[in-house]
């Protein structure tokens, strides 16, 4: 890469395939969507297990993300010291913990007045974050993973508590897993 | 020809790396190598060009025992890179 009489066309091929280079870079395989996927799906059956023995304090099952939360700080610490994150990494990474804390937060808040509107919120936060992550990656898949996401978290505003474990986990199949399995198949795709 | 275009930036290698750091402002030399696929050499020169431009400002440091280099878009560099985009589109119009 040398060459120094281009034409204006090169010039704009240049600029725009180094802006274009990085857009999947940040969580290029997918594996963090994937990894909270499962920890969703893990939640929502453990939670359920818990209410099938009727164990009075099922929600304790959630507390599961809370360690997912530690890992994924350890992750990208360790992630942020081998290479240095590109702007499009750090928005995603501000976006997704500022998520986390709303959502840990309102877990905690909303069972003590408005209950049915937890999941709701949770939904829509995570929604808005993957619409987010998908339009940055230029991934519409993901976006239209967000948007089933959120739209699920209107829905169960009408439907009983029972069946909000399920929702989650619709929820994260199509925000998460299916996004983040695409992912690894087009990384790995490309580093045949 | 077109000779209204800055020559530090109408180079393919000095372009990208500017590109580059217009996006993410800062960024490692190693990265600039993986991004641009360009040898390390080269890219030492050409960053030491943009730097003489004052386009740019490289700092030195250590990290777990081994050099590292970063370089990091200046106002001057960012000024350059829009003028530089416009006198494109026009010639392109």
């Amino acid at each position: 890469m040398e060459k120094e009489n281009l034409k204006p066309e090169e010039s704009l091929s240049i600029i725009t395939e180094m802006i274009e280079t990085e857009k999947i870079r940040f969580g290029e395989n997918g594996f963090i969507y994937r990894f909270w996927g499962w920890m969703v799906i893990a939640g929502s059956l453990l939670q359920y297990l818990l209410m099938y023995i009727e164990y009075q304090h099922h929600y304790y099952a959630w507390f599961l993300m809370i360690l997912g939360g530690i890992y994924t700080g350890i992750h990208f610490s360790k992630e942020k010291n081998r290479v240095s994150m590109p702007l499009s990494g750090k928005l995603m990474a501000y976006t997704w913990t500022a998520i986390g804390l709303n959502a840990f937060v309102v877990s905690f808040l909303l069972p003590q007045t408005t209950g049915q509107f937890l999941l709701m919120f949770i939904l829509a936060f995570i929604g808005i974050g993957t619409i987010f992550s998908g339009a940055m990656l230029r991934f519409p898949l993901m976006i239209l993973g967000g948007v089933i996401c959120n739209a699920l978290g209107f829905v169960s505003i009408f439907t009983p508590f029972e069946y909000w474990g399920l929702y989650s986990i619709i929820a994260v199949t199509f925000a998460d897993l299916i996004p983040g399995y695409v992912l690894k198949a087009k990384f790995q795709k490309k580093n045949v | 020809m077109y000779k209204d275009l800055d020559p530090i930036l109408h180079s393919q290698l000095r372009l990208a790396v500017i590109s580059l750091l217009v996006k993410n402002s800062k960024m490692e030399f190693n990265d600039l190598k993986t991004e641009t696929k360009a040898t390390a050499g080269n890219l030492s020169a050409q960053l030491k060009k943009l730097e003489q431009a004052k386009y740019i400002n490289i700092s030195k440091s250590f990290k777990n025992n081994y050099p590292l280099t970063k370089a990091e878009i200046t106002k001057t560099g960012l000024l350059a890179f829009e003028e530089y985009v416009k006198r494109i589109q026009e010639y392109l119009k």
